[in-house]
């Protein structure tokens, strides 16, 4: 135990975070030590901290003790004495040295210094302005829960918490980002959860070499089996409740601080055509609505890519009237069909994007205008024929009906893609190119996962709510999701 | 995986998309006709003109538009057409295929080889022979109902087959089948133009509500070792339908059982089945036949009440339908000699023995063939009314009251 002058580790602790405008120290003397009164120091960033719990349970705690025995409190009992009968604070832990306790400082905790004491306390008395819980932005549903998480860990987690009471419940937390220090919490249901994904899941996050991280992305990435799928192999969700059911599913839920979104492994094909909805409406409607999000998923890839195979390559499937009624609408449009529809849905792709930005103000006004005007100008001025706009606004349309957003994205690449090839070969490119994405789809795992059981591999357990969802009286014991 | 992805590339870049057709450079062939002049086919075309049949048509032009061109061989006309238009012929959609009368007289083989045998040409459209006209002419009709006459034809076809017993469609299909066939000899369905056909090529033709000149399905023309030999009237056409079940649904007339007033009835459901007989070495047919009627219009004296009365009517119709098909069949066996009817088919099936032997004469045998009738005939239903309105002279008054 060195002998620390106060002084100068006030000095350290402000030379190291360079004499920040929002640090705060506050020195406090102890009347009630013995043989004399000792200088104390706290230590706090303006604004990270509650300045109740500082002025109640910190600061006037300090003031107001008086010790039960007018006996010598030693030094070393001090700390002690400090944590277990002074502060009136909440979550205290001891810090070695002062140095550990900047990163504490950092993270909205008070740190608590007293005159030659090598050892502080940390107290735990965060309190900033964050937004309040509101519904749910990417993912809303008619009925249910509306709650969604917000930018702060622990808020999240509580939410969690309040979905999930068993006993048997893990939060493990790690800071990711070196630069950054962003606390990260890792929850699962042990007995639920498979051992070896947490493992892995954790392996992974110790081994994430960021200087910065600062949302779900930055570590997904480096949960990837393979670095340059399409295919989303984490599930992100914003609403507590679709989390509270991956956990009992057996799932690991991935929270990061400033971050809204949770990140759920491991995430299977079927889990982004599935929506929390599907849960809170009875089964007939979930199951129609969800052979409806198929339909619409093979409309937003592969619409284009059939009707321009169809109408370069295949003529002859089509209805004779609709034939002619194609013909005449196509007469005079100078473009191949498959310029036609590559630049229809980069027109679209433009809109969309823009519309993102859009103040919210004029952001509907636009989007709306835009593509009814932009696709009645394009025709009338001949550059495009009417069908295509049918079959880009249908495109379109459908990949809103994907719920998880990093799905959709998925789909708008993959058309492209079967686009050109329908463009080049016809129903033979089509044929091809869904071979290619059935093979990448079943070489695809999420943390061991195969992506695309419980299809293939056939699991009928699993099956019970994988395409369609029994209702829930019928579903088996071991199987419940 | 990534191995692939080279090879694709290239493959999309190299292969200079072949076989690909935009639609503005086709030329839809939506019916085609041939006919026979100076040595040569001619081969005539419609197609459609595109910015006709769009909603909002520019200018006065014609909804299809023909072509021909003579040729030795038909396929031999029909490229030679580009020297006259800018599009190649697009044949996926040939629907309806036309025979002048002159041509199936020499031999319908020729003319439809090459439909059978390309493989551009859908196999399913609809063959006719032309009578009294051209192909060309023909098709040079403007139709009343459709823009394009392709269509007005085949429709009123692929209807009239429905629900006109005498209209039989004959479809390339078949027809390959039937050609194939050792005894059966084909048929094909006639097509013609009444009124006044210079008039009937333009467009004043549809300018009032009575058309000046309207095309009509006739008949079907027997054909018999490849050549038209004869055409059937309408009560003979009726035969070769009924035999093949191909009739969903018509209309017959006969007269009341006590009176000369008539009534007709509509054929719900009607089955018919072949029964080759032997009888002392010689072939023998029974024709059965399960009819199943609906009362449509009844200008009877008779009280339908009463069940006796349907089954008179049962008794007329039976009789009425035994002596259409019979007489039919045996106009076909004298005058044509031509099995239509795949009896020699059936023989086939049943005595595969006994049909080697008769197979080389077989025309002699079907000249001869006794051809017997079980038929069964049923009324179901009556319609909304029991017993006609129309007023009973005797009575003074109506029958019924309702």
């Amino acid at each position: 135990m060195k002998l620390r002058s106060l002084e100068r580790t006030l000095a350290m602790i402000r030379e190291t975070l360079g004499n920040s405008e929002d640090l705060v120290v506050r020195t406090v003397r102890l009347e009630w030590t013995k043989p004399s009164s000792l200088r104390a120091a706290i230590v706090y960033l303006d604004g990270m901290v509650d300045t109740n719990t500082v002025q109640e349970a910190i600061i006037g705690a300090l003031h107001r003790y008086e010790p039960a025995s007018s006996g010598y409190e030693s030094k070393p009992d001090l700390m002690k004495t400090l944590q277990e009968a002074v502060l009136d604070a909440g979550g205290v832990q001891t810090v070695n040295r002062p140095e550990d306790g900047i990163p504490m400082v950092l993270s909205g905790h008070v740190l608590l210094l007293a005159e030659g004491m090598e050892s502080g306390i940390a107290i735990a008395s965060m309190g900033w302005k964050e937004r309040a819980v509101t519904d749910s932005t990417t993912q809303p549903v008619v009925k249910g829960p509306q709650e969604a998480f917000t930018e702060t860990l622990r808020t999240n987690t509580s939410l969690i918490r309040k979905r999930v009471k068993d006993p048997g419940m893990r939060i493990v937390g790690r800071k990711l980002g070196t630069v950054t220090q962003i606390d990260v919490n890792l929850l699962y249901i042990e007995g639920i959860a498979s051992p070896s994904i947490v493992q892995e899941v954790l392996q992974r996050l110790d081994n994430v070499p960021l200087r910065g991280v600062y949302e779900g992305e930055y570590i997904e990435e480096f949960f990837r089996a393979n670095k340059w799928t399409l295919f989303p192999t984490t599930y992100s969700t914003d609403r507590p409740d679709s989390v509270a059911a991956a956990l009992v599913e057996g799932r690991v839920v991935l929270c990061v601080d400033g971050s809204p979104f949770a990140l759920i492994v491991p995430a299977l094909f079927l889990d982004f055509i599935q929506s929390a909805e599907d849960y809170y409406q009875p089964p007939l409607y979930s199951n129609l609505v969800r052979l409806l999000r198929f339909l619409a998923l093979f409309i937003a890839t592969l619409a284009p890519a059939f009707y321009i195979a169809i109408t370069t390559f295949h003529q002859d499937l089509f209805p004779t009237q609709l034939l002619l009624s194609l013909a005449s609408q196509r007469e005079g449009v100078p473009f191949p069909a498959f310029v036609e529809a590559l630049f229809m849905e980069v027109t679209f792709e433009i809109l969309r994007e823009a519309g993102i930005r859009m103040p919210r103000t004029i952001g509907q006004a636009v989007s709306i205008v835009g593509t009814i005007v932009i696709g009645d100008a394009a025709v009338q001025a001949g550059i495009v024929s009417p069908i295509m706009v049918i079959v880009v606004s249908i495109t379109a349309i459908s990949s809103f009906v994907i719920p998880s957003y990093s799905m959709a994205i998925s789909a708008r690449i993959l058309r492209f893609f079967y686009m050109s090839l329908a463009a080049a070969f016809g129903f033979v490119g089509i044929f091809i190119s869904l071979m290619l994405t059935a093979i990448g789809l079943s070489r695809l795992d999420s943390f061991g996962v195969s992506y695309m059981s419980p299809e293939a591999p056939y699991d009928s357990l699993r099956n019970q709510d994988a395409l369609f969802r029994l209702p829930f009286w019928l579903v088996r014991k071991k199987g419940q999701t | 995986m990534r191995i692939l992805v080279v090879p694709i590339l290239l493959a999309l870049v190299l292969s200079g998309c072949w076989d690909r057709d935009e639609l503005n450079n086709l030329a839809i062939v939506l019916a085609a006709g041939i006919d026979y002049a100076d040595g040569m086919y001619e081969v005539s075309v419609q197609t459609i003109d595109p910015s006709q049949t769009s909603k909002a048509p520019k200018g006065n032009r014609s909804a299809a538009i023909l072509y021909s061109e003579k040729g030795p061989t038909l396929v031999e006309a029909a490229r030679k057409m580009t020297i006259k238009r800018s599009r190649l012929n697009y044949t996926g959609h040939i629907r309806l295929y036309l025979i002048s009368e002159s041509v199936a007289r020499r031999g319908i083989t020729e003319a439809l080889e090459v439909g059978f045998r390309l493989p551009g040409i859908r196999p399913d459209f609809y063959i006719a022979v032309t009578r009294g006209y051209t192909a060309k002419e023909m098709l040079s009709l403007i139709t009343p109902f459709e823009q394009i006459p392709a269509i007005d034809y085949l429709k009123s076809l692929v209807v009239s087959e429905a629900v006109w017993a005498p209209t039989s469609a004959v479809r390339a299909l078949d027809m390959e089948r039937i050609l194939l066939s050792d005894s059966r000899q084909p048929v094909l369905t006639g097509i013609t133009v009444i009124g006044n056909f210079a008039k009937g090529k333009t467009n004043i033709n549809v300018k009032q509500p009575k058309s000046l000149a309207e095309y009509q399905f006739t008949g079907l023309g027997v054909i018999k070792n490849d050549m038209l030999v004869g055409w059937m009237n309408e009560s003979d056409s009726k035969t070769y339908a009924y035999v093949h079940n191909l009739v969903k649904s018509t209309i017959a007339t006969a007269e009341c059982p006590n009176s000369s007033e008539l009534f007709a009835i509509e054929l719900t459901r009607v089955h018919t089945s072949l029964k080759p007989l032997v009888r002392g070495g010689e072939p023998s047919m029974t024709i059965a036949m399960q009819v199943n009627v609906n009362l449509a219009e009844v200008n009877c004296d008779l009280d339908l009440t009463k069940s006796e009365s349907i089954t008179k009517l049962e008794d007329v119709m039976r009789e009425k339908t035994r002596s259409v098909m019979s007489s039919g069949i045996r106009h076909v066996q004298q005058q044509y000699g031509a099995d239509i009817y795949g009896f020699g088919e059936a023989f086939y099936r049943k005595y595969p023995k006994l049909w080697r032997t008769w197979r080389k004469d077989w025309e002699s045998r079907f000249r001869e063939l006794p051809v017997e009738f079980d038929i069964r005939y049923r009324i179901e239903r009556m319609g909304k009314n029991k017993n006609s309105v129309k007023p009973d002279p005797n009575k003074g008054g109506r029958t019924e009251w309702r």
